[in-house]
């Protein structure tokens, strides 16, 4: 009796699983198109406005329109200054992949408590501070940057995703951006 | 004339009082065989001694023994195999006494799960293997970390709950996990692609060290690991295994059910059912618990078998499904959040201790349907057929929710899924396989074999290896002669294979396939011989190869979790091993030792080159790598000394050493194990009560720091050396009439903070601390009616 209950069990188990078979349904001949992540920033755009309007404004580009491919960026500018000046500077990032240029420097602007963009000045006599907020926080869409001696050196700067742990500092959060841009000041 | 005479009346003089004091003739023989108890393979050159008669003899090839000439009498017989328990038996002989004997296994090396590499790849004889059922308790961690005490094993882990087997310095690819006799095909490129088996399906499991293409194809250059289910029973009844498991890091808690049974009216059918649950939390280090390294895992299988003398056929189905939690802090995007988190000493984001897996993490299954038949053909030939069916999905759950733009290629989806993958791959292989098993006269044995693998893999998401079709075959012979005098041991096997494999990829708008044809010939040479009374000494020659991986032809981007960019080359050609090992092994009264060197030449090594120039791409810059040839050579020495120092208490001492060299630029080769011992003491108490077999056992691991690496190929120093110190304590319990096994393991007991080389996460966390597991195993079986 026992053991035509176990006979039973088996049987059943058996019957279960063998239509419980897992299948792949996709088309091997047919992968899918390369589709690219929907928030990859393709191009940084710095555009500068002098304060006292002596200068004309003007923009620094980087450009990757592969994204994080193995392709080589094909815009990379330096920026160059002027020395003892003041400068109103906006960011400006935008996926060019589709044919109109996505702008996810709205969408960095709208979740503003989750972002942050860190700039560090090595070498250069510069100084940059940010001059927008979330409301509790800086952002850092926008910057003013404030030029004294000529000289060289660089810029990077990094956007940093901080979803629930954003705390003012560049340090926690993941990079999803990050350049450093050779710096003229003459 | 006279002495003659005189010698004569002596000699007859003493025969006569001979025959007086014997009171028959010494005519009589003891005869029979010698049998492997746990899978009843007949064991060769094992020894069968009478020490009062100062006589002895060794089995053949078939197991076989025959002493004659022997006065009748009682005496006591000492059977002896190299790994097994000598067998001390007092027999009553006279006439034609037949005895058969059935050597067990080392207990002590049962206990420290020591699953012992086999001495030879290709030979069928046996030497006394080590299954789990013996083994108590049983230790029910994944197959990589359960392997990991074998000397010349070592682990590529990412967290607790992934780890890769590396034997000889080699993995991945270049070895190859058996299944239940089905090489296990899922992803294995994956540096975080664990084997997806259920260790409480394993009953079995062996490690085959060195070069072992003849019997298991291409891939098999490093070794093998077999892992296999329990046979099933042998006497009618129903039966069964009750396996409870705990660990305190992670708060783990495990089951694992067998019920078999045997039918008494049709005594050729047998079945099983098999099932376990595991179900764990945050791994702790010693100062912080790693975020989201949770693990879940439902497995179960089902075995049917109808057995004949003459020929016989079994179907099995296994499923293995799981959830991995991939450590949050390993989630980095560029290299600056990697300098960060290696700065920091410790990771950025706390968490507390809780079950809950998000995102990023791993869900994987694993389906097996495998059908096997077999035919004696003769007395001595055996037919086996055996078919296979897998399927693996791994889908990849990334942190940020990235729901990449997905087509939907009619992928079933549960209602109310939300998530969808980054990242899915499915691959579907068939394995079929006729093998023809023979002897021939009493001393040449061997197989030959035809094998056929058809292989599918699709992705969805992200691309990181393509779609392809794959299909092989392979035809291998390989034979054993044993010569029995001279107590020696020859084989040699070769095998070609041929693989044909066609890429679908998306390239400037259009799809496009090319082809890859791959072929390589496999070979081993070697010997086994006992010298003198305490030594065996083995020597094998072998030639291995494997095809290019998919990654390392046509990867070409970022390595998540890696700060690494990635090419790969489609150019690459095979790899191509030759290898000689020797071992010595020796043994008497109290002391063992066991010496393995060995010495692998890999022509057209597959490596990452680090590129000269690093990747520029909005997310920062990175290091870049190609995937390159270059010739390697990998020497090393796995050591084992076992000293009994005193009756019951025994000490154990094994060393796994590698030097691993990239020919060309004449620098060490990246990701080897580094050196490391281990030093265990354990001492076995008499059965007391209802205690049988209770022990106690302490170790000390110690890991050198692991400076032989090449420039340029890191980011950060490998991590200081470390020593851990483990606890084992066991038993077997008897409550009323039910037996049951319990132990208790502790691993890190004083919870030192150390990072592995060959741990992923060595750059953003320390290893886990102190871990105290709880093991119970209770069998169970009921006797069915007489058949009537």
């Amino acid at each position: 009796m026992k053991q035509l209950f176990a006979l039973i069990l088996l049987v059943f188990a058996f019957g279960m699983t063998l239509t419980s078979c897992k299948k792949d349904h996709d088309d091997v001949f047919n992968p899918p198109r390369p589709v690219n992540d929907e928030e990859i920033i393709t191009t940084v755009q710095l555009n500068f406005t002098d304060v006292t309007g002596n200068q004309n404004p003007f923009s620094v580009i980087f450009r990757d329109p592969d994204g994080v491919g193995g392709d080589e960026p094909v815009r990379f500018d330096t920026i160059r200054l002027q020395s003892n000046s003041t400068y109103e500077v906006q960011i400006l990032l935008l996926n060019e992949t589709e044919q109109l240029a996505e702008n996810l420097s709205e969408e960095v602007l709208e979740e503003g408590d989750e972002h942050l963009l860190c700039y560090t000045v090595s070498q250069a006599d510069l100084t940059i501070t940010r001059t927008d907020s979330d409301g509790q926080f800086e952002i850092g869409l926008s910057t003013e940057w404030v030029t004294q001696n000529p000289g060289s050196g660089s810029v990077k700067i990094a956007l940093k995703h901080q979803p629930g742990e954003k705390d003012g500092t560049c340090e926690p959060g993941g990079t999803d951006m990050e350049l450093e841009f050779v710096t003229i000041i003459q | 004339m006279r002495q003659i005479i005189f010698k004569s009346l002596v000699l007859t003089l003493s025969l006569l009082l001979v025959r007086e004091v014997s009171g028959q003739d010494c005519n009589a023989s003891l005869s029979g065989r010698i049998i492997d108890e746990h899978d009843q393979q007949p064991l060769s050159l094992a020894n069968i001694f009478i020490p009062s008669l100062n006589r002895g003899t060794t089995s053949d090839t078939l197991g076989y023994y025959f002493l004659d000439k022997l006065c009748p009498g009682t005496y006591v017989v000492q059977v002896t195999h190299l790994g097994c328990e000598p067998i001390t038996d007092t027999l009553s002989i006279s006439g034609n006494t037949k005895k058969d004997f059935f050597p067990e296994h080392h207990v002590e090396e049962l206990r420290l799960f020591s699953v012992e590499a086999e001495l030879e790849a290709e030979i069928s004889s046996a030497i006394c293997q080590f299954p789990f059922e013996k083994m108590r308790p049983l230790n029910f961690q994944s197959i990589g970390k359960m392997v990991e005490d074998v000397k010349g094993v070592t682990a590529l882990s990412t967290g607790a709950h992934i780890s890769k087997p590396v034997i000889n310095g080699l993995h991945s690819n270049r070895i190859v996990v058996m299944n239940n006799e089905i090489r296990q095909e899922g992803q294995q490129w994956g540096s975080e692609h664990g084997p997806e088996i259920d260790p409480f399906m394993a009953d079995n499991i062996t490690v085959i060290k060195g070069a072992a293409g003849v019997r298991y194809g291409p891939e098999a250059m490093g070794g093998v690991i077999l892992i296999e289910p329990k046979p099933l029973p042998d006497s009618a009844g129903i039966g069964g295994r009750l396996n409870l498991a705990g660990d305190s890091n992670g708060r783990k808690g495990a089951t694992g059910f067998m019920l078999e049974g045997k039918s008494g009216k049709i005594p050729a059918l047998s079945m099983r059912v098999q099932g376990s649950v595991t179900k764990s939390g945050n791994t702790k280090a010693p100062d912080y618990y790693l975020k989201n390294t949770g693990n879940e895992e439902l497995n179960f299988s089902l075995t049917a078998g109808y057995n004949t003398k003459k020929a016989g056929a079994e179907v099995y189905y296994s499923q293995f499904n799981s959830n991995v939690g991939i450590f949050a802090g390993a989630h980095i995007e560029n290299l600056s959040d990697l300098q960060n988190a290696f700065n920091a000493g410790a990771p950025l984001d706390t968490a507390d201790f809780t079950y809950e897996i998000e995102a990023p993490y791993q869900h994987i299954e694993h389906e097996l349907t495998k059908v096997k038949s077999y035919l004696n053909t003769g007395k001595n030939s055996k037919l086996i057929f055996t078919f296979g069916r897998q399927y693996n999905l791994r889908e990849e759950f990334d942190a940020h929710g990235a729901e990449e733009g997905r087509e939907d290629h009619g992928h079933e989806e549960e209602e109310g899924e939300e998530e969808h993958p980054a990242l899915e791959f499915e691959l579907t292989t068939h394995t079929a396989e006729l093998l023809l098993e023979h002897k021939w006269k009493k001393s040449l044995s061997g197989s030959v074999g035809v094998t056929g693998i058809s292989q599918k893999n699709t992705y969805e998401g992200r691309f990181f290896i393509p779609n392809y079709k794959k299909q092989g075959l392979g035809v291998f012979l390989f034979e054993q002669y044993v010569f029995d005098k001279q107590k020696l041991t020859l084989e040699a096997g070769i095998r070609g294979d041929y693989i044909y494999q066609q890429v679908f990829m998306w390239k400037d708008e259009v799809i496009i396939s090319p082809v890859h044809e791959f072929n390589g010939l496999s070979g081993s040479l070697g010997g086994l011989k006992r010298l003198g009374k305490y030594f065996d000494w083995r020597l094998s020659l072998s030639a291995a190869w494997r095809p290019p991986s998919l990654n390392e032809l046509y990867s070409d981007g970022l390595h998540h979790g890696a700060a690494a960019y990635e090419r790969g080359d489609a150019e690459l050609t095979t790899e191509k091993l030759r290898g000689i090992t020797s071992q010595l092994i020796f043994e008497r009264k109290k002391l063992d030792v066991d010496v393995e060197v060995y010495h692998n030449y890999i022509k057209d090594f597959i490596y990452l080159q680090p590129e000269s120039q690093p990747a520029v791409t909005v997310r920062g810059v990175f290091p870049a790598f190609r995937f390159s040839q270059t010739n390697a050579a990998l020497t090393g020495l796995n050591a084992s000394v076992g000293y009994e120092i005193k009756e019951r208490l025994k000490f154990k001492s094994t060393a796994t050493l590698l030097r691993a060299r990239n020919l060309e630029t004449n620098e060490y080769l990246v990701m080897m194990p580094s050196d490391r011992f281990r030093n265990t003491l354990t001492y076995e108490f008499k059965d007391k009560g209802r205690l049988g077999k209770p022990y106690v056992s302490v170790s000390v691991s110690s890991v050198f720091k692991q400076w032989r690496v090449p420039q340029n190929s890191d980011y950060v120093e490998p991590p200081d050396e470390y020593h851990l110190v483990g606890l084992n304590a066991g038993s077997s319990i008897r409550v009323g009439k039910q037996k049951m096994d319990v132990g208790i393991y502790v691993t890190n007991l004083f919870n030192t903070s150390y990072r592995e080389y060959m741990s992923r996460l060595r750059y953003f966390t320390d290893e886990p601390g102190r871990n105290i597991s709880f093991r119970l195993s209770i069998p169970f079986h009921s006797k069915s009616q007489p058949a009537k």
